[in-house]
C-alpha cells in the first residue's frame, strides 16, 4: 500500500513542525508536541532498522551464551567437588533456557525470542554475583573472569546496537554551553 | 490502547482561586496567572500568581504547587517526604523555598495531594546564565553553587529533624545500598522487559560499594543547572529535593558534575571552594562510583514507565520520551564508566 510507512512518518512530521508548532504559544504544549517529533524520529528508525538489530542481537547471544555452556562443560570436567557442583548448575541454568535463536522474519517473533534470551543472560549474570571466585582454584578463577567480561563485551555490543534507534529521544540534563 | 488514568489533568484556576481564599484568609482573590513549569518531569510544577485583599489591605503573592501526575510520581519517593524535606529545610541555613502547607483532600482543586510553598523570586534558566556576557556570573554561581553544596552536607539533620522521615544509614556502606535497594525495587516492581546491561550496573554497584564515608550528610540528590534559582549574581534556592536522602556527599558531586555544573566554573576551583567551606575532601574515586549510581537512579526512576505499556496502557509521549531518552543514554554512560 502506498504511501509507505515511512513516508506516512514523514509527512506527520512535516504536518507537525511545519503548521501546528509553529501556531502553538503554550510553553508546555509546545514542549510535547517536540517530544512527539522526537518520538517519529525514532519510529522512522525503528521501522528501518529494528528488526535487523533484533536478529543480530539474538544471533550474539545465542553464540555467546553457546560459548559460555561449553567452557563451563570443560571446566566441569576438569573440576571435582563443590568446584564441579558450581559449574554443573551453570550448565543446568544454560540447558533451561531458551533454544537458539531461530531465524524470523516478523518482528514480534523475533522480539519474543531476542527477550528470552537477554533473560538468560540476566540469569547467567545473576548466577555470577552468586558464585564469584572464591573457592575457586586459579584455573576456576581466571575462568569465571573471562565469563563475566564475555558477558559484559557482549552488553557492550547490545548497547551500541540499541543507541542508534533511540539517539534521537536522549535528554541533555546539563546545560547546553555555546561554542 | 486507552489512556491510563481518569483524574482530571491541569488545574482548574477557578477552584486554585477559591481554594487559596479560604486558605490564605482573604477577602477576595484571583488568580491572575496559572502556568504548568517546563521541564522537571518527576512531579507537576505550577506556578500561581495571586491578588487579594484581606480586610482594607491589599496582597499580592506567587505560590508553587506540587502535585504527582494524574498515573504518578516519576520518582519513587512520596509527595509528603518531598514537603517534608522542604519544611525541614525552610527555617536552616540550606536556602529553599518557604514550604507552606500539605493538601490531602482532592475536593478542593480536584486533585490532592498536593503542597504549596513560596514561589522564589529568580530564574532558573540554563539559557540566560550561558548568554555570552554573563562569564563572571557564571563563574560566581558556580562557586555559590559549591559553596552551597558545603551548606548542604554539613547541616545538622538530625537537629533539622530529618532523621524522621528520611532512612538513616548505619554503616557505611548504607548511605549506598539503602538508596540502591529502594530504587533497584521499584526498577523490578514495574516489572520492565529483561535488561542485562541494568543487571549489570546494579551488580557492579553492590560489588564495590564504598566502605567508608567521611561524613553522613543529607544529599540534595539532584544537583544540576535548572535545579537552583538564581537573582542578581546568587543562587538564592535550591530547588529538586524529590531525591534528598541521608548518605555519602559525594553523590551530590557525582549528580553536578553528571549534569555538567563544571561549565559554570573550572572544577577545581569549585572543589576548593567546596573544600574550604565544608572541611570535607572531594574524592574523585568516590564521585566515579556515584557517576555510575546516578545513571542505575535515573534507569530506576524512568524506565519503568515504559511498562504501562505493555499493559495496553499509553500516556503523554512526553513519559515515553522520559522512558527510553533518560535511560537508554545512562545504560551506555554507566557501563563506560565501569570499563565497558
Amino acid at each position: 500500500m502506498r504511501p509507505s510507512p515511512e513516508e506516512l512518518l514523514a509527512s506527520l512530521r512535516v504536518s507537525l513542525n511545519d503548521v501546528i508548532l509553529p501556531n502553538v504559544a503554550d510553553r508546555w504544549a509546545r514542549y510535547v508536541g517536540t517530544a512527539m517529533d522526537l518520538m517519529l524520529q525514532h519510529l522512522q528508525l525503528r521501522l528501518a532498522g529494528e528488526l535487523d538489530a533484533i536478529t543480530e542481537d539474538s544471533r550474539d547471544m545465542s553464540e555467546v551464551i553457546a560459548a559460555i555452556a561449553a567452557t563451563a562443560a570443560a571446566a566441569g570436567q576438569r573440576a571435582s567437588g563443590t568446584e564441579r557442583g558450581r559449574w554443573e548448575s551453570l550448565l543446568d541454568l544454560l540447558a533451561a533456557g531458551p533454544a537458539a535463536a531461530a531465524a524470523d522474519d516478523r518482528l514480534a517473533d523475533a522480539t519474543q525470542v531476542n527477550e528470552a534470551l537477554r533473560a538468560q543472560v540476566v540469569d547467567l549474570l545473576r548466577w555470577l554475583d552468586t558464585n564469584d571466585d572464591s573457592g575457586l582454584g586459579p584455573a576456576g578463577q581466571d575462568t569465571v573472569r573471562a565469563i563475566s567480561d564475555d558477558l559484559h563485551r557482549l552488553i557492550r555490543r547490545q548497547v551500541d546496537r540499541t543507541q542508534p534507534l533511540v539517539k534521537p529521544l536522549f535528554m541533555s540534563f546539563g546545560p547546553t554551553v555555546p561554542s | 490502547m486507552t489512556a491510563a488514568g481518569t483524574a482530571e489533568a491541569g488545574l482548574d484556576p477557578g477552584r486554585v482561586a477559591k481554594y487559596l481564599r479560604s486558605r490564605l484568609d482573604a477577602d477576595s482573590l484571583d488568580v491572575t496567572s496559572l502556568r504548568r513549569n517546563v521541564g522537571g518531569m518527576s512531579r507537576e510544577t505550577w506556578f500561581a500568581e495571586v491578588t487579594g485583599s484581606r480586610g482594607s489591605a491589599a496582597f499580592t503573592d506567587s505560590l508553587t504547587f506540587r502535585i504527582d501526575h494524574p498515573d504518578g510520581a516519576v520518582v519513587p519517593v512520596s509527595l509528603e517526604r518531598e514537603y517534608q524535606t522542604f519544611a525541614a529545610l525552610t527555617p536552616t541555613c540550606v536556602p529553599v523555598a518557604e514550604a507552606l502547607w500539605y493538601e490531602e483532600d482532592p475536593a478542593f482543586i480536584g486533585r490532592a495531594p498536593f503542597y504549596v510553598r513560596r514561589t522564589v523570586p529568580g530564574s532558573a534558566s540554563a539559557g540566560k546564565l550561558f548568554a555570552p556576557g554573563n562569564e563572571d556570573m557564571r563563574y560566581r554561581i558556580g562557586i555559590d553553587l559549591a559553596e552551597n553544596l558545603a551548606a548542604v552536607h554539613t547541616l545538622d539533620w538530625e537537629r533539622a529533624g530529618m532523621s524522621k522521615f528520611l532512612a538513616v544509614p548505619r554503616r557505611a556502606e548504607d548511605c549506598a545500598l539503602l538508596e540502591l535497594d529502594h530504587y533497584e525495587k521499584a526498577y523490578r516492581r514495574s516489572d520492565p522487559e529483561p535488561m542485562p546491561v541494568v543487571e549489570a550496573l546494579l551488580s557492579w554497584l553492590k560489588r564495590n560499594v564504598p566502605r567508608d564515608v567521611q561524613r553522613t550528610s543529607l544529599v540534595w540528590g539532584d544537583v544540576g543547572v535548572g535545579n537552583f534559582i538564581y537573582s542578581g549574581g546568587r543562587i538564592v534556592a535550591l530547588t529538586d529535593w524529590e531525591q534528598a536522602h541521608l548518605g555519602d556527599p559525594m553523590k551530590d558531586w557525582a549528580s553536578a558534575l553528571w549534569r555538567g555544573v563544571d561549565s559554570l566554573a573550572p572544577r577545581e576551583a569549585m572543589f576548593s571552594a567546596y573544600e574550604r567551606a565544608s572541611g570535607l575532601r572531594v574524592d574523585t574515586e568516590r564521585i566515579r562510583y556515584y557517576s555510575v549510581f546516578i545513571d542505575a537512579e535515573y534507569v530506576c526512576t524512568s524506565f519503568p514507565l515504559l511498562s504501562a505499556y505493555g499493559r495496553g496502557e499509553a500516556r503523554d509521549v512526553t513519559f515515553a520520551r522520559l522512558g527510553m531518552g533518560v535511560p537508554y543514554m545512562c545504560m551506555d554512560h554507566g557501563l563506560r564508566t565501569i570499563g565497558y
